[in-house]
């Protein structure tokens, strides 16, 4: 059905908008999130104003109230709605109540990093811990060679019957090690959904098929990636662009409007040990030996930064995509700012454009502070 | 202690086992009736101690029960018959293994029931649909014309009214995979009666199920629990993939799904329903037609929540964890 028909026969309807399209109201572009496809499109934030009267009002009484010039594009508008089967002309919207926003999930903590650079940690107390706290997702960065392939073997088996559903690493080439090295320890674990290694010789992908054949073959490959760049440190971190942003669900979306999406609910052991809400955030907690995770978590303290949510934070609180960004709350654009805006992202709500965030003023003396504070010396090589 | 049968590939399973765990200090034994476990039992009386693998229990440990999934989940405690050279009556000796098998399942299944809070229809399928159907008309709701029949010239009069007419499977459906891992499935879906269905069908055929067409504005996927309603309107209607059988994803473009709020006149009789299926969970299809009419399709008992739990934000696995510890918290 297109829009001319509609103002033709519908007069008397309301135009709903299903209740998996949410509007989210940004300064020059707004968005609507389908929840259902994942998708995220803008439009000038010139239209909002509309989801408003589409409650109230019956279509014949928006349109009769429009100068002819606004009629024009009120009928764009409207088409777009139509053709993303956003909105549905209904006589009545009001069995249709909106998803609910409340967020919860049945874990004191959703997901961890471990960093480890020269030293190891004590990773049987990790992951045991860790299961008491229901967490679901690990990921493990090794700067250096210390923690390498056996390593990880060794930290897949120990997350076998525990909690974690998903071991991630990302390490630093061995130059001893074979590609059938690497396949065969990823393929010896379900659980490890993901290897990048980096500092390596050259730029490649391995593929793993756990054995399997032909049709299953191509369902089940995982690809481990090898890069040529090195990991050097955690303020290599929190890169913002589109790609970034989360294809939107129901659960992330109210999850975003409520918290942090970076912080909440997550678990850092920097490369020294020491318990935080993220290995690059100011803010220990103590040594992972000498404290229990599940005590540090119960201290408000530590759940503090989960609730800062992209609403609170100058520029993204105008930001279209505030809901479908973790944001970063370690690196800032202006560190002396509790609520400055992520220093990686190059998106300006106000004029809609997209930037790389290294040309912004202030951005290189940002970056140098947060080198010049890290808790430890980087150690190359 | 509950007690979880389930199968071991079920997503759900798993969800509300962590809302659970998240909720509770409750020890759970979950077991698969697709896995193979050490069982030893012993049933006297009106108690009954089991241990699976390494999980010992009595009777009066269990405080609630969810049969999720699967008939029985005490396999291999009978042999199979083996006697090659006479076949007749290695069948008829398996036939009544099979039957101590049930009487053995459907006492421990009573017992279960009398002591501790049950979630789940026992016999982990689906009700009769033509039953179904029936009850629902006794309670008032709304359901398509249907006839069974297995005359080809019946279901070309049916062709003929041109009123449109939709044909399914009688019991549940056919959901099969090649091998978990295969990509490879069969299903069997609600089609549409059009004639090039009755191509090549002889004069008598094998008893089949029409139902009238209804021209539907949304259907609605109803979930359950005891006396709580959690509906969700599906717009599939826009797609010719999935306008006969919303489970024909089109994953280009999913289909709408969003909350629904039911009349309670209409949650009032599938309450009614439920209760005279002896169904305390489950889940109800019904659509709604252009001139807001409520039908009733069919219950499923055990079907998948997840996702529209997920979608619609509804916190399903929560509701049925809360459900299930309820009783722990109070010994
Ligand atoms: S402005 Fe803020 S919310 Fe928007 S993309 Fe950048 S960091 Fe994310």
């Amino acid at each position: 059905m297109d829009s001319t028909q509609l103002l033709r026969d519908r007069r008397d309807e309301y135009v709903f908008l299903f209740s998996d399209c949410v509007p989210v109201e940004g300064a020059a572009a707004s968005a609507i999130y389908d929840l259902t496809r994942k998708h995220i499109s803008t439009f000038p934030s010139a239209y909002f104003p509309f989801f408003a009267l589409f409650r109230a009002r019956r279509l014949g009484e928006i349109v009769d109230a429009l100068s002819p010039e606004e009629h024009d594009d009120f009928v764009a508008f409207l088409d777009f709605l139509l053709a993303n089967e956003y909105v549905a002309v209904v006589a009545d919207a009001a069995a249709f109540p909106e998803i609910s926003r409340a967020w919860d999930a049945p874990c004191a903590i959703h997901n961890a990093i471990v960093d480890v650079r020269g030293q190891h940690h004590d990773y049987r107390k990790i992951v045991a811990e860790l299961s008491g706290l229901g967490c679901q997702h690990l990921q493990v960065r090794g700067y250096a060679g210390v923690f390498g392939l056996a390593e990880l073997d060794e930290l897949a088996r120990l997350c076998r019957g525990s909690s974690i559903q998903t071991l991630e690493a990302i390490l630093a080439h061995e130059p001893g090690r074979s590609d059938d090295d690497y396949v065969a320890v990823v393929g010896a674990h379900r659980l490890i959904t993901g290897l990048t290694v980096h500092s390596a010789p050259q730029e490649r992908r391995l593929a793993v098929d756990y054995g399997a054949r032909g049709d299953a073959a191509t369902l089940l490959t995982l690809e481990i990636s090898m890069t040529v760049k090195p990991l050097e440190s955690a303020l290599d971190c929190g890169q913002i662009g589109k790609r970034q942003l989360l294809p939107p669900t129901t659960p992330t979306f109210n999850e975003l409007r409520q918290f942090s999406g970076c912080l909440n609910r997550k678990l850092a052991i920097d490369e020294r040990g020491e318990v935080r809400n993220c290995p690059a955030m100011r803010g220990s907690f103590g040594d992972h030996r000498a404290v229990s995770l599940a005590q540090v978590v119960a201290d408000e303290a530590f759940r503090r930064v989960w609730a800062a949510r992209n609403d609170e934070i100058e520029v993204c609180r105008d930001c279209p995509y505030r809901y479908a960004c973790t944001g970063c709350r370690a690196l800032l654009a202006d560190p002396a700012v509790e609520d400055s805006k992520p220093l990686k992202c190059g998106y300006d709500p106000y004029t809609d454009t997209w930037a790389d965030w290294q040309t912004r003023a202030g951005a290189a003396a940002a970056l140098a502070h947060y080198q010049a504070r890290v808790h430890l010396p980087i150690v190359r090589g | 202690m509950i007690l979880i049968f389930s199968n071991s590939g079920d997503p759900s399973t798993l969800d509300v086992m962590r809302w659970i765990d998240h909720l509770s200090d409750a020890k759970v034994v979950r077991i698969n009736a697709d896995e193979e476990y050490s069982v030893e039992l012993t049933i006297s009386d009106d108690d009954f101690s089991v241990r699976v693998d390494e999980d010992a229990f009595g009777l009066e440990d269990v405080t609630s029960v969810w049969l999720r999934k699967g008939g029985f989940w005490f396999k291999g405690l009978f042999p199979s018959v083996a006697a090659p050279e006479h076949p007749a009556l290695a069948r008829h000796l398996q036939h009544k293994l099979d039957l101590e098998n049930r009487t053995l399942r459907d006492h421990f299944h009573d017992l279960l029931r009398r002591r501790s809070a049950v979630l789940g229809s026992a016999n982990g399928s689906a009700p009769n649909k033509l039953v179904v159907l029936g009850r629902a008309r006794e309670v008032g709701l709304r359901t398509p014309p249907y006839s069974v029949s297995n005359l080809r010239s019946h279901a070309q009069s049916l062709v003929a009214s041109g009123c449109g007419y939709v044909t399914k499977a009688m019991s549940d459906g056919l959901y099969l995979f090649d091998t978990t891992e295969s990509r490879t499935g069969y299903f069997t879906y609600t089609e549409a009666l059009e004639p090039r269905v009755l191509e090549g069908v002889g004069e008598r055929m094998a008893p089949s199920l029409f139902q009238r067409y209804v021209d539907k504005a949304f259907e609605l996927r109803v979930f359950f629990l005891d006396d709580q309603f959690r509906a969700a309107a599906i717009f599939s209607q826009s797609d010719a993939q999935t306008r006969v059988d919303y489970r024909k994803y089109n994953s280009e473009r999913p289909n709408r799904v969003v909350p629904f709020r039911l009349p309670p006149e209409i949650e009032a009789k599938l309450s009614l329903l439920a209760r005279s299926l002896d169904l305390n969970t489950g889940s109800f299809d019904m659509i709604v037609d252009a001139h807001g009419e409520y039908y009733l399709l069919e219950v499923n008992p055990v079907g998948q929540f997840g996702p529209l739990s997920e979608r619609c934000n509804m916190a399903i696995e929560r509701m049925i964890a809360e459900r299930l510890v309820a009783r722990e918290q109070r010994v």
